[in-house]
């Protein structure tokens, strides 16, 4: 036998006997050279040195590890759970919010007239062909912010004076017309554009119209508001002065369809502006109606002002 | 073990650091443990994956135990070999747990551990004179008793090469192992 073929069985012979060694069988009969390899090969076997697996075996294993455990353990997954929880929570406490906060019809509050609005009431309509009209007018381009409409009161009355005020409701029989003052229509969908002209598409369904401007005897609004949306009349009289009193008045039966989402930024403007002017506050129910008057005098005179409020 | 706890959660938890860890530390046990079982390196190679993939999917069974993990491994292991004999009809059906450990733990026996911590010391600073390749071979060869063809894969060589390296290593522990005088005084005994 030549050397390299000799070379090579050995070679062959050591490595199935090392197999076999691994398997815990030793070999019996074998020439004292191999026998020595192997003598050494098994005092390092004994010696049980720690050794990390090949590194392919490692990731294999642990390949098979994490596939086979359930999805539902894995930090991924769990990050996705919390944050899937912490979305939903939080949509629940913003939908809760807002149907808490308070209504338009309960807090309207007076906006200066804008070019739209002039516009939109130089046309005398019927009722119903208003509410078409003012939808129709709510294209976003020409409204302007929220913020920006609501104008200190003597504001107002510097841009419309009350002769030049352009009235789009039939005037109530105890008013004169030359003595009327400014009828300011309230578009309520200022805030939200888009959103607030699918609404008003649905305003004729509604049955209920605002009540005429009650007045007091003798004086003339400086001011009025008319809510079609919420049916809210709100007058202001003697403004900016110590007698101010801000009347506000809606039927008995009115409370429906108020689109909270709509009026919720104008309703907190306008509550800041009243809030500066407004020190007590009264309600009556006179006429079929809930009158509301907010003013610097007591309210026991508030309670005297109101019952002398005729239609 | 307190670290050892901690890693464990995390690998339940899917932590592939954790695991990672884990199967590095304990292959080596439960691989030995399945080839002296099994007597055949693939075999022995599929069980103790499935012996992992089984730990970690029922670490909760774990936990009741209150075993050591080793302990928890070995019986998992153990398990899957006796299903593995009953598959192939092979005999014998159970598997002695603690012959199997005494035979082992070599190291245990108490006229072994005197000589055990200074001939491993010198055992394992010899294997570092080795050059790489060689070193590398015996361990996964002799110490983690891998197969020829997995030691190949393992250190991107051919079948024929790792048989040349295992030899030429072995010479020259061997060699080693005279000049320090260890070889003679086990040989001794």
């Amino acid at each position: 036998m030549s050397e390299p073929i000799k070379a090579t069985k050995e070679m062959e012979d050591l490595s199935q006997l090392l197999d076999e060694m691994n398997m815990g069988q030793y070999p019996k009969s074998i020439d004292e050279e191999t026998a020595d390899l192997l003598y050494v090969a098994s005092l390092i076997k004994k010696a049980d040195l720690p050794i990390e697996p090949p590194p392919h075996i490692l990731e294999q294993t642990v390949a098979k590890v994490v596939a086979s455990l359930p999805p539902s353990t894995t930090p991924k997954n769990r990050k996705w759970l919390y944050s899937s929880a912490l979305g939903t929570a939080a949509s629940i406490l913003l939908l809760f919010g807002l149907h808490l906060m308070p209504s338009w019809s309960e807090a309207p509050s007076i906006m200066p007239p804008s070019p739209l609005t002039e516009t939109a009431s130089a046309i005398q309509e019927p009722p119903n062909e208003k509410q078409k009209s003012i939808s129709s007018q709510t294209a976003p381009q020409e409204l302007p912010e929220p913020a920006k409409t609501i104008a200190p009161p003597s504001k107002i009355e510097e841009k419309i004076p009350p002769k030049k005020a352009i009235e789009t409701t039939p005037p109530p029989s105890s008013l004169n017309p030359d003595k009327a003052p400014p009828i300011i229509k309230e578009e309520s969908n200022m805030i939200h554009q888009s959103k607030s002209a699918h609404k008003l598409k649905m305003l004729p369904l509604m049955e209920e119209t605002p009540p005429s401007p009650l007045s007091l005897p003798g004086k003339v609004a400086d001011a009025i508001v008319i809510d079609e949306k919420s049916n809210t009349v709100r007058q202001i009289f003697y403004k900016d002065t110590p007698e101010q009193i801000i009347i506000i008045q809606r039927p008995l039966t009115n409370e429906t369809t108020i689109d909270t989402s709509q009026t919720f930024v104008r309703t907190d403007a306008a509550q800041k502006a009243e809030t500066a002017t407004a020190r007590n506050k009264i309600t009556i129910n006179i006429y079929d109606q809930e009158v509301t008057l907010e003013g610097y005098q007591s309210e026991q005179e508030l309670i005297t002002i109101g019952k002398t409020l005729t239609p | 073990m307190l670290d050892e706890d901690k890693l464990i959660d995390k690998a339940q938890s899917g932590d592939r650091d954790a695991l990672n860890e884990l199967i590095r530390r304990y292959w080596q046990p439960v691989f030995r443990f399945a080839s002296y079982k099994t007597g055949s390196p693939e075999d022995a190679q599929e069980i103790t994956q499935e012996t992992f993939i089984r730990v970690f999917r029922s670490l909760g069974n774990y936990h009741r135990t209150g075993a050591k993990f080793q302990t928890y491994l070995d019986q998992i292991a153990l398990n899957l070999i006796t299903d593995l004999w009953r598959k192939k009809k092979r005999s014998p059906s159970t598997v002695n747990l603690a012959e199997y450990q005494q035979a082992i733990n070599i190291n245990d026996q108490p006229d072994y551990q005197a000589i055990s911590r200074e001939r491993r010391e010198t055992i394992a600073m010899l294997l570092m004179e080795l050059p790489d390749d060689q070193r590398q071979t015996v361990e996964y060869r002799l110490i983690a008793g891998l197969p020829v063809r997995e030691t190949a894969i393992a250190l991107g060589k051919s079948e024929a090469a790792i048989k040349m390296l295992q030899q030429r290593s072995l010479k020259k522990l061997r060699a080693l192992l005279l000049e320090q005088g260890v070889l003679e005084n086990y040989a001794e005994r």
